[in-house]
């Protein structure tokens, strides 16, 4: 972990565990989901000496990968030191891709980007959790969790082949899309078809691409309400996938459109991998804790609502909920009030610009076909600094100026 | 009522993250719909990516 002095202070005053350890029927905390949330939050925890459980449903942390696996660089770093073992590629530049095929270079600055190899970098985090002293169990699914009762909510484990309960003075909900653990708490997570968007991804192989850059293709005859993204992954490999808002795909499926993407623009591709999955793109749920309970990550619709982008966001929560539990723990307090600070923090850090993007959406998601041709044009005659993500909103929006103000907002 | 093709479902949790009255119900390699508690709005037909969910009478 980087910000070591940080971290340092902090153990100093580290919260004194509640719970005896090596006890594995009740935890400080008990995190839900091993993703990159679930994962941070049980690290993060566990730096600051709470007894951490973490359990995953899938029997393998980090597969199946659902996910495009790009992150910034900045936003890795915070976190990690950028490690060859679990990066696929590093990006230097952007294009975007108008339906008629104009492909317009963005200026990338310094902000270099990285595409993970996400199952390797989902275990580093989690081992690394389990090194530090966290309880990480695969293949064990959270069935079902009580109010909270004698300071500790008890939920309910299912195994392979048994079943038993944890108790836990906090639970963090990191169980993804679906997150019944933050519902269980009576936390509105369901999303509408129109804010989820649904995705279907391939990761080609035999493909001719600049392995350094990504691309992503507006197009509403591809990806209505959405957009194709080319990921690299090496120097002929990409992850190629696209997601769209699940209004438009009750005609034609996510992956039917994927399958005809392919066909016009990479066909000499050889699929060797598939995935599908959805991303809640409403900027954020309202409320995000609860008694002894904080909800991390897609279980709280963190990603960005244009992009899908999430990664970073979900760590970023991950981090907040683990030092949130430390504080309130250690002055012997797990109810909302105590834990609201964690939902502050995620507002400022990311939630208010994820509710700004939101409001913003319908304008860049859904600009038709022949605007957008010209928005490329637009853009290409520009020299290549000013070719901006700000440069292209703009574009984007200048039709419609109730959002072009709710954009300046965003950006000053 | 909601049927899940098994054969097609890739059990991603996408029609749960949808279902306003959490009828459905993941498990490690399978989806269950819990029938009585489905108000057959169709939320999880229209974003499922694959076309595994149908309305079947």
């Amino acid at each position: 972990m980087k910000n070591d002095t940080k971290k340092e202070n902090k153990l100093e005053n580290a919260a004194i565990p509640l719970t005896e350890p090596g006890d594995m029927d009740s935890f400080d905390m008990v995190v839900i989901g091993g993703g990159p949330a679930g994962s941070m939050a049980a690290l993060t925890a566990a730096d600051l000496r709470l007894s951490v459980l973490m359990v995953e449903r899938d029997h393998i942390i980090g597969s199946p990968v659902r996910c495009a696996e790009g992150v910034d660089k900045k936003g890795i770093s915070q976190f990690f030191t950028p490690d060859p073992k679990w990066i696929a590629a590093e990006i230097t530049g952007y294009y975007l891709v108008a339906p008629d095929g104009t492909r317009v270079k963005m200026d990338i600055g310094l902000e270099h980007g990285y595409i993970l190899e996400r199952m390797l970098f989902d275990r580093m985090i989690a081992e690394k959790a389990a090194n530090h002293g966290a309880a990480v169990m695969t293949g064990v699914d959270a069935v079902a969790m009580s109010e909270l009762s004698d300071g500790f909510r008890t939920v309910h484990m299912k195994g392979t082949d048994s079943e038993w309960d944890v108790k836990a003075r906090v639970v963090v909900a990191a169980d993804g899309v679906e997150s019944r653990a933050a519902r269980w708490a009576g936390l509105k997570t369901s999303v509408t078809p129109y804010d989820m968007e649904t995705c279907a991804q391939a990761t080609c192989a035999a493909i001719d691409i600049d392995h350094h850059a990504f691309y992503m293709y507006f197009t509403g005859e591809f990806a209505p309400g959405g957009y194709v993204w080319v990921f690299p992954k090496g120097p002929h490999t990409a992850n190629i996938g696209l997601g769209i808002s699940g209004t438009y795909a009750k005609k034609k499926l996510p992956t039917e459109y994927l399958d005809d993407f392919l066909t016009n623009y990479f066909p000499g591709a050889s699929v060797v991998s598939r995935t599908v999955g959805g991303i809640a793109c409403t900027g954020g749920i309202k409320k995000m804790v609860a008694d002894a309970l904080m909800v991390c990550g897609d279980a709280a619709h963190m990603a960005n609502p244009i992009t899908g982008g999430g990664i970073i966001n979900a760590m970023i929560s991950g981090q907040f909920a683990g030092e949130t539990a430390a504080d309130a723990l250690k002055k012997g307090r797990n109810d909302e009030r105590s834990l609201a600070v964690y939902q502050k923090r995620c507002d400022s850090r990311f939630g208010k610009m994820n509710r700004w993007f939101y409001r913003v959406k319908e304008g860049i998601l859904n600009i038709p076909n022949d605007r957008l041709n010209e928005i490329a044009h637009e853009i290409s005659a520009l020299p290549l600094e000013k070719r901006t993500p700000v440069r292209v909103l703009r574009s984007a929006l200048i039709k419609n100026p109730k959002l072009l103000t709710v954009l300046a907002k965003l950006v000053f | 009522m909601i049927k899940c093709d098994t054969s097609l479902c890739d059990v991603c949790s996408t029609c749960a993250g949808v279902c306003p009255v959490d009828a459905i119900i993941i498990s490690r390699d399978t989806i269950h719909i819990d029938q009585e508690v489905c108000d057959i709005c169709l939320a999880c037909i229209s974003v499922c990516p694959v076309g595994a969910l149908k309305e079947d009478n």
